[in-house]
């Protein structure tokens, strides 16, 4: 009924922004990982088994790329934020 | 009062009022629901005829309510959260899914995000385990959810 805010973020015609891994299919058979900072790229089917080490502004977090992931973005699977936690002194 | 589907309408209201007593109907889905009947704008619920109240439940009965839409939602919630999301990692976290700001406020986020997934202590998967887990062992209770959602 109503048009989602996910697809009007972006035109049809464009199609889903993905980047081009040059070595994909050959790490997905080695099982290396790729290491890359593009949060924004889309996980398409061809994707599925890959492992990537997908970049949050501080390190380099591990995500295995399964069958319900495609369609999704990267970066929604690699956090940025730590969750609180209290530290007596600031000097440790 | 009438019942109808399983919720009490109030009969002294307007059609197109006490039909949003139906979780999953608002304002507008109400007015299309009576513009598809031809009920007229000021129709108390009172005033429907026998044959207009069969038409009502049989279109009611089509559209995704109530319970159906309450499970629906849940299972969306529980797949974000199961693959490892951040929508879903806040919404169990019980915290604003969309970004709002956290220092003060959003007591409707703690109110109402992922209270049932709290209750239930629903773990996400590991991401950094190398081989898949076997679904059946690890997430034998996420099973019914993931079978079922290949329906819709």
């Amino acid at each position: 009924m109503h048009v989602t805010a996910a697809s009007l973020a972006r035109s049809v015609w464009k199609g889903p922004y993905f980047v081009h891994f040059p070595n994909l299919q050959q790490c997905i058979k080695n099982g290396t990982p790729i290491v890359t900072q593009k949060r924004a790229c889309t996980i398409m089917p061809h994707m599925i088994g890959a492992k990537f080490m997908v970049h949050n502004g501080n390190s380099y977090v591990a995500v295995m790329v399964t069958e319900e992931m495609v369609g999704r973005k990267l970066g929604e699977f690699s956090h940025t934020r730590k969750r609180f936690s209290y530290r007596l002194t600031k000097n440790r | 009062m009438l019942l109808l589907l399983g919720v009490n309408l109030p009969d002294q209201k307007v059609v197109s009022v006490a039909l949003t007593y139906f979780y999953g109907i608002g304002p507008l889905t109400a007015r299309k629901v009576c513009s598809r009947l031809s009920i007229h704008r000021e129709c108390k619920l009172s005033e429907l005829t026998e044959g207009q109240l069969n038409q009502l439940s049989s279109v009611l009965s089509e559209m995704t309510i109530e319970n159906d839409l309450k499970r629906q939602v849940s299972a969306n919630v529980l797949h974000l959260r199961e693959i490892g999301t951040y929508v879903g990692k806040r919404h169990a976290m019980g915290m604003p899914v969309h970004g709002q700001r956290t220092r003060n406020n959003s007591k409707t986020a703690k109110k109402l995000n992922g209270q049932w997934l709290r209750k239930y202590s629903t773990p996400a998967r590991p991401l950094l385990s190398s081989p898949p887990p076997p679904s059946s062992s690890a997430f034998g209770i996420f099973q019914a959810p993931l079978s079922g959602r290949q329906q819709w």
